[in-house]
């Protein structure tokens, strides 16, 4: 296992740019990929994913964990998850902090809830046995949110600190979640960013929204980063000692030359102000 | 505990957890309403526990933002399944495919964490449909879940006649052979593989619906070098293939095909069984025995 150099650049993997990747081999620091999509049976994927992983570093990113899942966690999943961990000898592993299955249903979506004190031991519970079960090291995500409970206790910024501290895993940060939550939830998304334990951030994710006529903010990952997320990384990278940086594009995706060259453009943002 | 000796434990939920996320997972399955011909949202069918449980942001109450969610489970689990069934989508249109995506998710809504899954039970909910039940609507199913499966399916050791001893090819008469899993036989008759060829996998957007002319036709649908396929075949190579797949011994199988056929069939028969063999073979669609 080899960890990422704190300066690297990454992108998601996604299907429609294979045909470049395997003609041109650029060069990019590392991909990442959506878990799921390798851990079945069909051997397509598997292919295509050992191909990447002769020439680029690859970690890996879940969507159907379902920390925060009332239902039991399913082992099956994890285990699953661990053979992925083993063929791609990723450095970490990283899912986000939201839950995804009731009533045995799978929502495939990332589905928020209140922050609580029970519902802040439950999860960091739960964080800590996976991390164990899978054997290396966990990155949390944070959402993107659209509503809020009146149950909550505490912002989501301290909810997501205490359950790193308590857990013992680590930061998966999305700067263009951060954004999106604090537009649609009206707090300052420098605070959120100014608690963060930098040292625990595993990597950061950037990517682009879209603005519904109502004024809610989607993070559909369907648009160019915009300026104020931007600036919200190159905040991040001020406090911190660096991070690896991976851009998301997953809807009316580009040519893989545009998609890298604006995940390139996260270098301009890191000169200090 | 699991091989590695570490154990698979589990940790109870505080009280009300589980309770708020049935009623919220209830609330974001709320289908549409197609009553008016767009897409309507049918708040007033959220549990009402919601409407206390999601706080307000003005002009928006608790239920405006939680229909955001309502609305995303919708459209990403329709897209999938237009994306998974396109020629259903294009024989019923797309307004009327997405009502009967949503019934069926209703049904048989995603129980695992991979999307792979949700287009299984199709054709058992087709089957049983009141008004899609017919011959025509399970050969278009049977199509889309074909290509699918050509897609997803596993490899398994492959039959190679060329690495058979003359002993071993000889012994292949009295067994049975299996397709890959990736392989699915297709009897039409309507040109329902013609049109699903001609799709244009851009255009769901205004997608009309199509209608299919009366024909007979046999394929297969298969994979090669990771490539989905499909091959038009001779009724007869096609008959020798089902007599196969039912598990009759190679030997068998060309007997069963050869019954009650004309003189000018057997001689197709007879000249074909070979070149069909291999064929298959060569595309390594047979399993090794």
């Amino acid at each position: 296992m080899s960890s990422l150099n704190r300066e690297a650049i990454g992108l998601g993997l996604r299907i429609p740019h294979y045909r470049h990747i395997f003609a041109e081999w650029p060069k990019v620091d590392f991909f990442e990929i959506i878990s799921e999509n390798f851990m079945g049976e069909a051997p397509l994927p598997r292919r295509n994913l050992r191909r990447i992983l002769d020439r680029y570093p690859v970690v890996l990113h879940g969507v159907s964990l379902g920390i925060a899942s009332a239902a039991p966690l399913d082992y099956d999943y994890l285990r699953s998850l661990k053979n992925l961990v083993k063929l791609t000898d990723t450095p970490y592993f990283t899912d986000h902090l939201c839950w995804t299955v009731a009533h045995g249903i799978q929502h495939h979506d990332l589905l928020p809830f209140p922050y609580t004190e029970a519902n802040a031991r439950y999860v960091a519970e739960r964080v800590a046995l996976v991390q164990d079960f899978v054997g290396i090291p966990f990155g949390l995500e944070n959402l993107s949110s659209y509503v809020t409970f009146a149950e909550s206790e505490m912002s989501e910024w301290d909810f997501y600190n205490h359950i790193v501290d308590v857990s013992g895993c680590h930061y998966m940060l999305d700067i263009n979640n951060i954004y999106v939550s604090s537009v649609n939830h009206n707090f300052n998304p420098h605070a959120y960013v100014d608690s963060i334990r930098w040292p625990k951030v595993l990597q950061c994710h950037i990517a682009g929204h879209t603005e519904k006529p109502d004024g809610t903010i989607l993070d559909t990952h369907e648009e160019s980063v915009r300026e104020e997320v931007w600036q919200l990384y190159r905040h991040a990278w001020q406090l911190s000692g660096g991070f690896p940086t991976l851009l998301e594009r997953d809807d009316k995706i580009p040519p893989f030359p545009e998609v890298h060259a604006e995940a390139l453009k996260a270098r301009e943002y890191r000169v200090k102000t | 505990m699991n091989p590695d000796g570490k154990e698979e434990r589990q940790i109870n939920p505080p009280g009300g957890l589980r309770e708020l996320q049935e009623g919220f997972g209830q609330a974001i399955r709320t289908p549409f309403s197609f009553a008016t011909g767009k897409f309507a949202f049918q708040k007033e069918r959220y549990p009402e526990a919601m409407a206390s449980a999601i706080r307000p942001r003005p002009p928006q109450s608790g239920l405006d933002r939680l229909s955001v969610y309502n609305e995303q489970y919708w459209f990403r689990l329709l897209t999938i399944l237009q994306t998974d069934f396109p020629l259903l989508a294009a024989a019923l249109g797309l307004w009327e495919f997405n009502q009967l995506a949503t019934d069926y998710l209703g049904q048989y809504p995603s129980r695992r964490p991979f999307l792979d899954y949700v287009p299984d039970p199709m054709p058992a909910y087709m089957l049983a449909h009141p008004k899609y039940g017919g011959l025509q609507w399970q050969q278009i199913t049977a199509i889309d879940m074909a290509f699918l499966k050509a897609f997803s399916e596993p490899s398994l050791p492959a039959l190679s006649p060329g690495a058979l001893s003359a002993e071993e090819m000889g012994a292949l008469e009295n067994r049975s052979l299996k397709f890959q899993p990736f392989v699915t036989l297709i009897e039409e008759d309507w040109d329902l593989m013609a049109k699903r060829a001609s799709l244009d996998e851009d255009a769901n957007e205004s997608l009309p619906s199509i209608t299919f002319e009366e024909t007979k036709g046999y394929w297969v649908i298969y994979r090669q070098n990771d490539v989905v396929e499909w091959q038009s075949i001779h009724p007869l190579h096609f008959r020798l293939l089902k007599n196969l797949q039912a598990g009759f011994p190679l030997g068998e199988a060309c007997e069963r095909t050869a019954t009650d056929l004309s003189e000018a069939d057997q001689a197709v028969l007879a000249s074909g069984i070979g070149e069909w063999f291999s064929f298959w073979s060569q595309r390594q669609c047979f399993q090794k025995p």
